[in-house]
């Protein structure tokens, strides 16, 4: 059974993480994802983590953000400021059904290779640019970055402690907005072609995707004339909710009571105590109004109970709780687990990341076993396939293109090697992160 | 012009948000799309606002009227065995049916995947429920809250000395919509390729979890657990986007951000020195980066910011990095985004969307006059278009179940007295 885009060469020239990541679906949807992945510029490559936290020889090769969002891509080290750099690309190009980028809106025409020069060289080329704001406007030149983003929809000013300052929320929710956006409109424009014949420009903005995602903030000051007010860990619709702590270090549990029958059954797993039985409670503005002193009885009730045992307590009793999981939590998970959401994978190549496991997708198919194809390429692994199998050029004539600097395969600037944040137990005492295991192969079987 | 799903035909038997928002995807790509509601009151967001003048009414439902433009709207009583054979009409007719009951909702009224496919084998079924459709927390309950906490992203943000906090505005449904459009994008190109039909079973959970982008790997790659650090006493000033919230400055009329450029300390405190007209930053003396300095620099920049509006400042910072020219290949490098928190009033107002045509303003018969977030992106061969705003309840019964499905008005009051439709 081929894969839904078997068959679909894609060419990315991408930077950080929205087309990365869509491109990395894309590849476990059965595309040849081909990355240009120049020498010169490493981009997340230089990034963390590195296996057990320490600066391999070829770091560029063993980042675990790189090798998780560039998963069955292939690498094509080409240096697109070389004559035979960009007649290769060319070539490709009139090979390819798709080419993406997600560089500012002007770098690919400086090469020749916006829409209008793709479509000279293959006419039903699909071509999808991701920028920040769109590749018209007065903003178009304008730099853009997924944080930026978050603050100019709004969600910042909705998303915070109550009486706070706005916030952001932590790295950056809106990159991976945009690479699901990114995946379906190609997939979109590629059934469009199915039918038509025809290939097309997809602009996707940052801003335009992800304003989707505050849409009800303009309805209501249409509506209302409100303006934005914090949330906090309160959803305006119900009472009581929020996030309250644990036992343990940094535990908590994120309970929320949409009903007065969900309140009834809360307080029976509360073991049905004097302050839980009030009047004032009974009903949902009573709870409402009195939500601040109900927290604090609900945040001593929950205080010295495990997170996990009392999440499944009241959901059994049908009360929507979630334990708040760390990462660690998270891929140790029974739930995740049962659905086989990570994959391991072997980075055959680098022995220091050897077999890890990756968070796959959100979804399965009862029609595709949709895996993670192959581990993230090295820089420039597929430079023979792709110059040599794919394109023709005869063997030596490919090792040429390394000697005059069009091809590569390793750094040619001396790109600085991830900065070290200190020893794990440093970083615990500053807070940088909440805790470590230095037995975290075993725990998750890969020792 | 011919829209990228031309003959796509779609029954959306989704509720609330997150399966609404995967069909209204499809719905703006062009494909025919009946939305399915229950007779007695439709779609629960039909209750949630936020409403004209905060009175409710269950056709001025604001999150319900943009999550179901471009669709056109029936009733249908699944609980029926007439209901359901009317439901297994439409989906013969159906390409794609988008769904988000819990897991155990359609199977009980024998309405399940397996059932469903016997009479269209084509068919592509969108499933999205909170845990998946199986596995132990599959009968589980969430809020949009429990999703962000049990997905990961709750954990990582807000601050190490507070609670974890998670997004407003129901942002776990929306990102589960988003991801399973983009699953069911790709199973109708392979059902128009190969005329296969498939299951897409879509876990929100797994879909906030996969918004992260770093923290699985970094327990995955050396044993860490990221938390909200550092610690206050820790916190850089002008620190790297990378974990926990950057700095926000409050400027005169609301806030504004500065992604750091990664350079040196001296490099930085230069940039805002020029953006902020601050030379006095430029003095070795700050170069130094103790609690005491820092906390001393942040007073500054605080007072400085206060005295300016964040319009001017957003596009000096923006104006400057493109002046300075990027270098192939973009990225942030050395260069600094400025951003501002923007308020619903100044996002509809947004000048760079409205360069761009990007809202789109729609009349509704009883709703009224609205301006809408408009498409996803732009496409210039089958370029997204908004043609009718959200159906009426039971909008299209006799449209649908009359010309589509050949009931005569006579059926159509006798199902309509019988609570079928």
């Amino acid at each position: 059974m081929p894969l839904p885009l078997e068959g679909i060469r894609i060419i990315e020239l991408s930077v950080i993480i929205a087309l990365p990541l869509g491109g990395g679906l894309l590849a476990d949807l059965g595309a040849e994802v081909i990355r240009i992945d120049p020498c010169s510029r490493l981009d997340t490559r230089t990034g963390g983590p590195q296996p057990d936290g320490r600066t391999t020889e070829r770091y560029w090769n063993t980042s675990g953000n790189f090798n998780w969002m560039h998963r069955g891509k292939k690498s094509l080290a080409l240096n697109l400021q070389s004559r035979e750099g960009l007649d290769a690309f060319r070539e490709l190009v009139r090979v390819s059904d798709v080419v993406c980028d997600n560089f500012t809106r002007e770098v690919m025409g400086r090469w020749g290779f916006d829409y209008a020069g793709l479509k000279k060289i293959k006419p039903d080329i699909i071509a999808l640019s991701n920028t920040g704001w769109g590749h018209t406007g007065p903003w178009r030149d304008y730099p853009g970055l997924a944080q930026a983003v978050e603050c100019l929809t709004g969600l910042a000013n909705y998303t915070g402690y109550f009486h706070g300052q706005p916030s952001r929320v932590g790295q950056n929710y809106f990159d991976t907005a945009c690479a699901m956006n990114i995946a379906g409109a190609i997939s979109a424009a590629l059934i469009y072609r199915n039918r038509t014949g025809k290939g097309q420009f997809i602009d996707h903005s940052m801003l335009e995707a992800c304003s989707q995602n505050t849409a009800e903030t303009v309805l209501e000051y249409q509506m209302t004339g409100r303006n934005g007010e914090r949330w906090g860990a309160r959803n305006p619709a119900y009472a009581p909710q929020g996030c309250y702590p644990c036992k343990g270090n940094d535990r908590w549990i994120v309970i929320g009571v949409t009903s007065d029958e969900e309140w009834q059954s809360f307080v029976q797993v509360a073991g049905n105590p004097a302050w839980a039985r009030d009047a004032k409670y009974k009903t949902v503005l009573g709870r409402r109004d009195h939500h601040d002193e109900l927290d604090e009885r609900i945040a001593q009730w929950t205080r010295d109970q495990d997170s996990y045992e009392l999440m499944h307590k009241l959901q059994k009793a049908g009360v929507p709780a979630g334990a708040v999981l760390s990462g660690k939590d998270f891929l140790l998970d029974p739930q995740i687990k049962a659905r086989g959401y990570f994959e391991l994978l072997d980075y055959p190549t680098e022995p220091a990341v050897g077999v890890r496991p990756y968070a796959g997708r959100p979804w399965k198919s009862s029609l595709n076993d949709l895996t993670i194809r192959h581990s993230a390429p090295t820089l420039g692994e597929h430079n023979a396939y792709v110059l040599h199998d794919l394109l023709g050029h005869p063997e030596d004539e490919v090792e040429g293109l390394y000697e005059k600097g069009a091809i590569g395969a390793s750094p040619v600037d001396t790109a600085p090697p991830p900065r070290q944040r200190g020893g794990l137990q440093q970083q615990k005492d500053m807070g940088m992160i909440t805790d470590f295991d230095l037995d975290y192969k075993e725990k998750l079987g890969i020792g | 012009m011919e829209d990228a799903l031309q003959g796509v035909k779609v029954l959306d038997l989704g509720h609330y948000i997150a399966g609404p928002w995967c069909s209204r995807v499809l719905a703006d790509l062009g494909a025919d799309v009946i939305k399915i509601e229950r007779p007695d009151g439709g779609d629960p967001l039909r209750k949630y606002g936020p409403f004209p003048d905060d009175i409710p009414h269950p056709e001025k439902s604001g999150l319900f009227l943009f999550l179901n433009m471009n669709k056109r709207g029936v009733t249908l009583n699944l609980k029926t065995e007439s209901g359901k054979a009317i439901l297994k009409e439409l989906v013969k007719w159906a390409d794609v049916v988008v769904e988000n009951f819990a897991p155990r909702v359609l199977p009980s009224l024998g309405l399940s995947y397996r059932e469903l496919s016997e009479l269209n084998p084509r068919l592509v079924m969108t499933s999205i429920t909170n845990f998946g459709q199986e596995g132990p927390y599959r009968d589980y309950k969430a809020t949009d809250l429990v999703l962000y906490a049990m997905g990961v992203i709750m954990h990582i943000s807000g601050v190490y000395e507070r609670e974890p906090l998670g997004h407003a505005l129901e942002q776990a449904q929306k990102t589960a919509g988003r991801t399973a459009t983009a699953a069911t994008l790709a199973a109708i190109y392979q059902q128009q390729r190969d005329g296969n039909g498939q299951h897409i079973d879509h876990s929100i959970m797994e879909s906030m979890n996969f918004s992260l982008a770093g923290t699985n790997n970094l327990y995955a790659y050396m044993g860490a657990v990221t938390g909200r650090g550092p610690k206050a006493e820790y916190k850089k000033f002008f620190s790297p986007v990378a974990l926990g919230i950057p700095a926000l400055f409050p400027a005169k009329n609301g806030w504004v951000s500065f992604s750091a450029p990664g350079g040196s300390r001296p490099e930085s405190l230069g940039i805002l020195a020029e953006l902020l007209d601050m030379p006095e930053l430029n003095d070795p003396k700050y170069h130094a980066t103790d609690p005491a300095t820092e906390s001393k620099v942040e007073r500054m920049v605080y007072a400085r910011t206060l005295e300016l509006d964040k319009e001017p400042l957003f596009h000096r910072g923006m104006g400057r990095t493109v002046a300075r020219g990027s270098s192939p290949g973009g990225g942030a490098g050395r260069r600094t985004i400025v951003s501002m928190v923007q308020t619903p009033q100044e996002l509809l107002n947004n000048e760079q969307l409205h360069a761009r045509d990007y809202f789109v303003t729609l009349d509704h018969p009883v709703a009224g006059t609205y301006t809408y977030p408009g498409r996803w992106y732009t496409m210039s061969e089958s370029p997204i278009r908004f043609q009718r705003p959200a159906p009426t309840l039971g909008q299209h019964n006799q449209e649908v179940y009359g010309q589509l499905l050949n009931y005569s008005n006579r059926d159509l009051v006798y199902l309509r007295k019988t609570g079928v439709i």
